[in-house]
């Protein structure tokens, strides 16, 4: 089935279900995936990706169709960790260790993450970067989206987000040549 | 040492729990499903009467608020003799004791705040606030979910 029939009958609310079901099936590991690397644990991307999820559900109605679903879900999927991720910052107001050292430690640290040194020195040079920059990063090496998709999530102009990527490019190199 | 990008071979390094994926939409399902069932409909004809009733609950506030004196008489002290104060205070005493524990002091009230800012602070910081009241123009859903 495609999007726009997955759309059709999601809104439908005799089909909705059904079509909710197929959605997740389709979507829910890139969706995961994209999380996680943003908020490295894996609960915390479970607790993350469900909630995404559950607001598509709620918000199905509104879905103005002028982009596509799965950019959609991905931008309410990047709202929601950047809330944790400011959220968690906040509560760490008075911690010695800074939200990013917190999570650059979790890549050494986690049973569920595997990859040999220079690829977790690559998700820690990454994790450096600013929100902005590693989003665009991710989006781009890893789930080599164009940047007219990547439009479409944050709303940055494409000119901005090449030269987003270009100084996240820069930086991750820089850090590799430090570490 | 590897310096540049295209030394690394891409990888997707994060990993899950067996059955994870299998299991995810079922969770997601039956979350859905709970937020459903403590989610309350308010038909149109209620949402109607409600509104109206609402309304002449307000007219009949504002009457009786404008209804009312606007000063209130004072009283001299010079009218009352020294033994009719005594008597009033000897018999006022509990109420008196009453009124001056009741009376904030300026660390309560401050406390008061300072707990009320920590509670809105503690909503703001896990995204409650938007969450605690959905409203949903077409059928005034209200989400009591969260």
């Amino acid at each position: 089935m495609d999007d726009r029939e997955l759309i059709r009958k999601l809104k439908d609310p005799e089909t909705r279900s059904n079509a909710f079901l197929q959605l997740i099936e389709k979507y829910q590991e890139r969706i995961y995936v994209h999380i996680r690397r943003m908020v490295i644990d894996h609960e915390d991307a479970n607790d993350l990706v469900q909630e995404v999820f559950i607001k598509v559900y709620q918000k199905i109605e509104s879905f103005r169709e002028d982009s596509k679903i799965y950019t959609w879900i991905y931008r309410i999927a990047t709202n929601a960790c950047l809330n944790f991720l400011a959220a968690k910052k906040r509560r760490m107001f008075f911690s010695l260790e800074s939200t990013t050292d917190q999570l650059i430690s979790k890549l050494d640290e986690s049973i569920l993450i595997d990859g040999d040194e220079i690829q977790r020195k690559l998700h820690a040079a990454i994790l450096k970067l600013p929100k902005k920059q590693q989003l665009v990063f991710n989006l781009k090496y890893f789930d080599e989206m164009k940047y007219e998709e990547i439009h479409e999530i944050t709303g940055t102009s494409v000119g901005a987000l090449k030269a987003s990527y270009h100084h996240a490019v820069n930086k991750i190199e820089e850090y590799l040549k430090e570490n | 040492m590897t310096r540049k990008l295209d030394d690394i071979e891409k990888k997707q390094i994060f990993n899950v729990p067996d059955g994870y994926f299998k299991s995810l939409p079922d969770q997601i399902l039956s979350k859905v499903d709970q937020k459903e069932a403590k989610t309350i409909y308010f038909s149109p004809i209620l949402k109607w009467s409600a509104s109206i009733a609402a309304t002449i609950a307000l007219i009949i506030a504002v009457s009786i608020f404008t209804n009312q004196p606007s000063t209130v008489p004072e009283i001299a002290f010079d009218e009352f003799t020294d033994e009719q104060l005594v008597d009033y205070l000897i018999e006022s005493q509990g109420t008196v004791d009453l009124l001056a524990e009741a009376v904030l002091t300026t660390d309560d009230w401050e406390e008061m705040v300072s707990e009320a800012d920590d509670i809105s602070a503690y909503l703001m910081e896990e995204d409650l606030l938007n969450d605690i009241l959905i409203v949903d123009s077409d059928s005034l859903t209200i989400d009591v979910f969260n």
